[in-house]
């Protein structure tokens, strides 16, 4: 004869794990059902979200718009007058840097400049790849370009001298132009 | 009992004071630091042939500048090392290195010289002097970073050494010194210039006149040991 302790050890043998399964599907199957029926009804139509959608969208249609910044700078954020200044600014740069470099065979790629009046310079690979001399003829041609944009750049503070679209080192191996070349390059006293 | 923390605190400012200070002299001496610790042992000369591999430097018929200054630097190095100095040059063979390998090189070696060879298109010796500090905001963040700005004065004796040998063996008239803005060498940590020889219309460079050039800025890098040894004795 079992006893009344045994007896309860035995109904509790039964599986639990049908139990769980059951309630987990109860449970999936209720919140679906509830997420159907009640997401209609609580859909609003928010003001303040419809007016950041329509900004985030005019915002990138305007950047679509806006002409590349490569090319003769990005006066995005200034006014236009501001704009029309820098531009102004960056194609008597071009004028200027395109007519120096023409001694050297060297076509002006792209320029652009900062806000900090760092003028970047984008120059074909002819002038590493032909230019022949020494330290002098080297520091002449970047002394050069930089008192050239000098005189017709406003607010020019130094240059910054691309190759192909790449940071160079040197023109021929002598100036060190990773950096931006400022106003020192005039005061060297090299000649 | 509240007396402890209090006394604590104290200490703490004390400490914090203290550590200011010494932040302050270590900063000031760091200069003077970095010398004291070279000395004492074989000076270091790191000889850097311009050019290399694809980039020639100046040619003139069979002759280029990349091998004629590889060639002397080689001659230098030789006496250097027979001259009891640690020598060793930026590169031994045809192959273009970078500014900033050139730098870390000099760095690894703990340079106390470095010795910039090129050619130029002049007749004169011409010997370039790197600048290390300029008055632009814009250049200060990169200034920073110059490793010639501690090493000013040590630069100045070097060239005074050199100009004194090179005049010495091919006449003080074509020996000439010049600043140099944006070079390579204002990021060494140690004396340092750039030598440019005369132009290949105005030298020969046979190998007489290789040994001569050598000779001549060995000399000069002994007269500024010599120069140095007394300063430190």
């Amino acid at each position: 004869m079992k006893s009344s302790r045994q007896k309860r050890k035995v109904r509790k043998k039964g599986n639990p794990w049908s139990f769980i399964l059951l309630a987990a599907a109860v449970f999936v199957t209720a919140s679906l059902a509830s997420y159907i029926y009640l997401k209609p009804k609580f859909t609003f139509e928010s003001a303040f979200i419809s007016e950041i959608h329509s900004r985030n969208k005019s915002l990138s249609e305007d950047e679509e718009k806006m002409p590349s910044p490569e090319l003769y700078g990005n006066s995005s954020g200034a006014s236009s007058e501001e704009g029309f200044r820098e531009d102004a600014a960056l194609a008597a740069a071009g004028s200027v840097i395109t007519e120096f470099m023409r001694t050297y065979e060297v076509e002006l790629l792209d320029l652009y400049m900062d806000r900090s009046g760092v003028i970047y310079i984008d120059l074909s690979a002819g002038l590493v790849r032909n230019f022949q001399g020494d330290v002098f003829k080297e520091f002449n041609v970047i002394s050069g370009l930089y008192g050239k944009i000098k005189e017709s750049v406003p607010g020019f503070t130094a240059m910054k001298i691309l190759i192909q679209g790449k940071e160079a080192e040197s023109l021929a191996g002598h100036i060190d132009i990773s950096r931006p070349v400022g106003e020192e390059i005039e005061s060297a006293g090299m000649q | 009992m509240k007396k402890v923390p209090l006394l604590l605190l104290l200490l703490q400012f004390a400490h914090i004071a203290a550590a200011q200070e010494t932040d302050y002299l270590m900063a000031a001496f760091e200069g003077d630091k970095k010398l004291m610790a070279k000395s004492g042992r074989a000076k270091s000369v790191v000889i850097d042939p311009g050019h290399g591999g694809p980039d020639y430097g100046i040619i003139k018929g069979q002759l280029n500048e990349k091998g004629v200054v590889l060639d002397i630097a080689k001659r230098i190095a030789a006496l250097a090392g027979r001259g009891g100095f640690r020598a060793s040059a930026t590169r031994s063979g045809d192959h273009l290195m970078s500014f900033a390998d050139r730098v870390n090189l000099s760095s690894k070696e703990e340079a106390d010289i470095f010795l910039s060879l090129h050619v130029g298109n002049h007749q004169e010796i011409v010997i370039y002097v790197p600048l290390a500090a300029g008055p632009s905001e814009e250049l200060k963040p990169y200034l920073a970073e110059s490793g010639q700005h501690d090493y000013q004065l040590r630069t100045a004796e070097l060239l005074k050494s050199m100009e004194n040998a090179l005049g010495k063996g091919f006449g003080r008239e074509r020996v000439i010194a010049k600043p140099l803005p944006y070079s390579m060498l204002s990021r060494v940590g140690a004396a340092a210039l750039l030598i440019e020889l005369p132009s290949f219309d105005d030298a020969s460079y046979s190998s007489e006149l290789q040994a001569e050039i050598a000779d001549a800025i060995y000399k000069g890098i002994e007269n500024y040991e010599k120069l140095t040894a007394e300063k430190e004795s």
